[in-house]
């Protein structure tokens, strides 16, 4: 349900945060981080974040706010305040009233952010030296799939529902070849022959251990976990073949919200590309998830977006 | 020191058996220890292991009961990445060896590795099959495991399990190592015992050196004390200091009473010496004391050049004081003699004088003379000897009588005479001898010469000892008459001794030797039976005439021995000669002495019809009221009587007295030394019965007195 115009959302918000910072009791409303979010003045700049760990990943963003702010004094930015939210609905939510300017999301997070609240992506964020990455298919080398059409009638596992390079890419890539998921009660559930069934193994490290132990035919994960032997023992990758890949996407996204006022978006690009240049913004950078630079949003990597989005959206619709 | 075994000895063998029973305790206290420390670990060994055991038991099922729990779910859902997280945390706790989760089929699902090698393998170890059989925790243990499982359940369904091995081995380990702790502490406080024994075995021993020390100080000590006080006073010195002691205690009292006792015996000695070196009579020092005191002057002298006198003083026939007027007078005189003697001696005899009584009538002064002055002592003891003399002859008052005494002194003088004690001593008695010999109340200093004479005074005596039996000696006989008629009834048997070397030696002086020796209890009766037998002879040669008796001298030791009756009848018998014929004379004082046993011999010998006479009669002090009580058939006049009965109107009426006197208690009288026809006519005049005399006849051989006995008595001359 997208809302324009920041003056709306501004005007509607007031009163109703007004009222519950009446109703949550004295002190609430002077807090610059905790929920709910105080409506703020155009001289705020907001930097959220999904997080199921608000503590932790606040002292990761606020050295990055506190390096752009002051470099955006200039069109009219005082102050810098970090909002999470429990999950990408909520952040849809702020974005959508204009709590949050800027949220930092990886790709498919940022996709539905976009796709529920008109959030637009702003620069790319490149991560430990890596700006894009891909979803990649394996199987033990002792089965007979090699190929993503082999999969009829196996098992797939896939990390967990709000997983882009583990579930949405390669769930979509699956609904592109016209092949039907159906979930699965367990792994050791049966799969109808027609159909690819999935399980969501929580973690890429049991996705890992289910394919090596036979629990599932195919597991899914990005190339990035595949390579890390603490998501996939090397011992297993041994027994292991890649099936199939996705094209590469974007790894992460800064995302604004619709509505900012172009010149601070502008500024903001213009900071955090800059940034990586800057010696006094490495340690900062180097805080907010092992970025190592920002780069603007080319073509390539807009398809890729929007590739995922429309992905996406036919998982919800077909698989969910 | 030499370490006899004393009170202290025994005192030290007390402590060292005290300290040995310690020692011996002390080390059966240690066994005992060592004991209990090995029982204390084997009890603790026990313990523990149920407790760790127990403890372990609890943990393992605590923890499976745990894992349990958290592995339903991520089981349920094949999550191995959080079975796997679990696995590990659980693996982490100490002494896990492994963790097993496994399905419902008992397929091992996960083992905490990263790779999951035995995935879907059966678990093939023992314990297994009864661990995927469980339906309940189990705990079953192997030798170094002890297994610990659990069904994982959701709700009734059982859809696997979980199996968790603890080490035991590490859980002994981790036993093994406490034991050892404990063994260290024990150890430990063993030796904190042993400390405390090593102390208190010191603190008693030197609480033994102390004790000792006390026994030593309050015990030892003090008896060795005592007892070299003890040696000193049993050595003699008794003016040696005795220990002195305040202490209150029985040792205190012992010392007290052990002075006390040292004291008195100090006392009881100087009693003791005092009678021993003193003349309980007079007062005066004893020979003993003499002599000792003699000694050392002689020792101090001994280069000092010192010069000493020695006077014996003897005072003349005192016997016959004692005789006559008993010994109570007796003892009197001598007291008064010793003051006498010990004044003039104060006055004369210088301040080193010292004057002894050498038992009987005996005293002994010496005098020392100074050093310088040569001739002093000569000097002194002359003047003090002829002051004695003369004081010593002044009347004597005793019991109301006057007696009148003389002394004749002996003095010898170091060192001219002599240089020791005894020849000193020998030469006074020499020099007293030779004052007797020179006729008494007078002094002599010895001589050499003196010597010689006393010299051969020995030697005649030793001469005089085998006389008879070498013929020297022989019987002389002289005639006695009857003074009415003058016919010769009998005769007087004398003793001569015809010496080869000196000749005839005179009577006088061999009788009083043989006196004195006692020689003459030897030659008394072979004198008798010789006398009896030529008696005898007598008889044969003329048996027509009237027989003629035969009168022999005997001597007063001879009337003291009791065996004189039955010598007198051997030798009668021996000669079978009449007793009638035989006259025994004894002098005056031998009767004296001893009345009573010479009454009681003398009426045992008349009885025999033996005649006793009396010689020598009116010189003793008896008078004639001992004729009375003694039984004598006469009495010779004494030839001092006779001599001067011519002239001395005095002598011849004591004479004429005792002739009448005696008449009149019917004794024969004989008046001896008759030496002109004056006497002889004035005795038959005054009817004297008997007479001898050289003017009746001079004494003859028993030859010659035989030829007189041819001629008849008529013609006598």
């Amino acid at each position: 349900m997208p809302l324009s115009g920041k003056s709306l959302s501004a005007r509607l918000g007031t009163p109703v945060l007004v009222l519950l910072a009446l109703l949550a009791g004295a002190g609430a409303s002077t807090a610059a981080v905790a929920a709910p979010p105080a409506a703020v003045g155009d001289d705020v700049l907001v930097l959220g974040r999904i997080s199921d760990d608000p503590k932790s990943h606040y002292d990761q963003l606020k050295p990055l706010l506190d390096y752009v702010v002051p470099r955006m004094a200039s069109v009219g930015i005082r102050e810098g305040r970090v909002l999470m939210a429990r999950d990408p609905q909520q952040m849809a939510s702020y974005l959508r009233r204009g709590r949050v300017d800027w949220v930092t999301e990886t790709a498919g997070t940022a996709m539905l952010l976009r796709n529920r609240a008109s959030a637009r992506p702003l620069v790319l964020t490149e991560r430990d030296g890596r700006s894009h990455y891909r979803s990649v298919f394996f199987a033990r080398k002792d089965n007979s799939i090699r190929a993503l059409d082999d999969m009829r009638g196996h098992s797939v596992a896939f990390q967990r529902p709000a997983s882009t390079s583990a579930y949405f890419v390669p769930a979509a890539m699956l609904l592109d070849r016209g092949l039907r998921l159906e979930i699965l009660l367990s792994p050791s559930d049966s799969v109808d022959a027609q159909e690819v069934g999935y399980l969501f193994a929580r973690s890429e490290l049991n996705i890992a251990t289910w394919v090596h132990k036979g629990l599932v035919d195919v597991g899914v994960m990005s190339d990035l976990d595949w390579l890390n032997p603490r998501r996939l023992p090397p011992a297993f990758r041994e027994d292991l073949v890649l099936v199939a890949r996705s094209e590469l996407y974007p790894r992460a996204v800064e995302m604004v919200r619709e509505g900012l006022a172009p010149e601070v978006q502008a500024r903001l690009s213009e900071v955090l590309l800059s940034a990586a240049d800057d010696p006094e913004a490495g340690d900062a950078l180097r805080q907010f998830f092992q970025t190592t630079r920002f780069l603007p949003v080319d073509t390539a990597s807009a398809r890729a977006l929007d590739n995922i989005a429309a992905g996406m959206t036919r998982v919800r619709e077909e698989v969910e | 020191m030499k370490l006899r075994y004393g009170l202290r000895a025994k005192f030290l063998a007390v402590m060292v058996l005290m300290l040995l029973l310690m020692a011996a305790a002390v080390a059966l206290m240690l066994h005992r220890q060592e004991r209990m420390q090995s029982d204390v670990e084997a009890v603790s060994r026990e313990a523990m292991q149920s407790i760790v055991d127990d403890s372990l038991r609890r943990r393992g099922e605590g923890t499976v009961d745990q894992l349990t729990e958290s592995l339903a779910n991520p089981l349920y859902f094949f999550d191995l990445d959080t079975i796997g997280v679990l696995i590990r945390a659980a693996l982490r706790q100490p002494a896990t060896r492994y963790v097993v989760v496994f399905d419902a089929d008992g397929l091992i699902i996960h083992d905490g590795s990263d790779e999951i090698v035995p995935y879907g393998q059966p678990m093939e170890d023992p314990l297994a099959p009864s661990a995927v059989a469980a339906t309940e925790q189990l705990t079953q243990f192997s030798d170094d495991i002890m297994d610990v499982t659990s069904p994982i359940m959701i709700g009734a369904q059982r859809i696997g399990g979980v199996r968790i091995g603890f080490d035991l081995q590490s859980s002994r380990a981790v036993q093994v190592e406490a034991l050892g702790d404990l063994r260290t502490r024990l150890a430990e406080v063993g030796r904190r015992q042993l400390w405390w024994i090593a102390l208190l075995s010191s603190a008693l021993l030197v609480f033994s050196v102390v004790l000792l020390w006390l026994v030593q100080r309050w015990l030892v000590e003090p008896i060795r004390e005592l007892a070299g006080s003890a040696r000193q006073i049993e050595s003699g010195d008794f003016d040696a200091q005795t220990p002195q002691s305040r202490r209150n205690d029985e040792l205190g009292d012992l010392t007290r009473a052990f002075s006390r006792m040292s004291q008195s015996v100090a006392r009881h000695d100087r009693d003791i010496r005092r009678m021993a070196y003193t003349d309980a009579l007079t007062g005066l020092s004893n020979r003993l004391a003499f002599r000792e005191a003699l000694d050392r002057r002689l020792v101090q002298s001994n280069g000092a050049g010192l010069q000493l006198g020695l006077l014996f003083a003897d005072i003349d026939d005192f016997k016959r004081v004692n005789d006559t007027l008993g010994h109570d007078a007796g003892d009197e005189v001598l007291l008064q003699f010793g003051s006498r003697i010990r004044a003039a001696v104060e006055k004369y005899g210088g301040e080193s004088a010292m004057v002894a009584r050498f038992g009987g009538d005996e005293f002994v002064i010496l005098v020392q003379g100074s050093a310088t002055r040569a001739g002093d002592v000569r000097a002194m003891t002359t003047r003090l000897a002829d002051i004695l003399v003369a004081d010593l002859g002044l009347p004597i008052v005793v019991r109301n009588r006057q007696v009148f005494l003389s002394t004749s002194i002996g003095i010898t003088l170091f060192p001219e005479d002599a240089a020791s004690a005894t020849a000193l001593m020998k030469n006074g008695d020499v020099a007293m001898y030779q004052a007797k010999v020179a006729g008494k109340n007078c002094h002599r200093f010895y001589s050499r010469a003196m010597d010689q004479a006393a010299e051969h005074r020995v030697h005649l005596e030793h001469e005089l000892r085998g006389a008879w039996d070498r013929g020297e000696l022989s019987l002389a006989y002289q005639p006695v008459f009857r003074l009415s008629d003058r016919t010769l009834i009998g005769a007087e048997a004398l003793l001569r001794w015809n010496h080869p070397e000196h000749g005839a030696i005179a009577p006088t002086v061999f009788i009083e030797i043989a006196e004195q020796s006692g020689l003459i209890e030897t030659l008394g009766p072979q004198v008798l039976r010789a006398a009896c037998q030529d008696a005898a002879q007598w008889q044969a040669a003329s048996p027509f005439a009237s027989p003629l008796f035969v009168a022999v001298n005997v001597s007063p030791r001879q009337l003291r021995n009791g065996d004189l009756p039955r010598i007198v009848a051997a030798s009668l018998g021996e000669a079978g000669l009449a007793p009638q014929r035989l006259h025994l004379e004894l002098t005056e004082t031998a009767v004296i002495g001893d009345e009573m046993q010479a009454s009681r011999l003398l009426t045992q010998l008349r009885a025999t019809g033996v005649k006793v006479w009396l010689d020598d009669f009116g010189t003793g002090f008896s008078g004639l009221s001992h004729l009375r009580r003694v039984p004598v058939d006469g009495v010779k006049i004494d030839r001092s009587f006779v001599a001067d009965i011519l002239h001395d109107p005095d002598d011849l009426a004591l004479t004429s007295a005792i002739i009448a006197m005696a008449h009149s208690l019917g004794i024969t009288v004989v008046a001896e030394g008759v030496e002109n026809e004056g006497q002889y006519a004035l005795l038959r005049e005054r009817r004297c019965d008997l007479a001898q005399g050289f003017w009746l006849g001079h004494p003859l051989a028993m030859d010659d007195f035989m030829d007189l006995l041819q001629i008849p008595a008529t013609s006598a001359t």
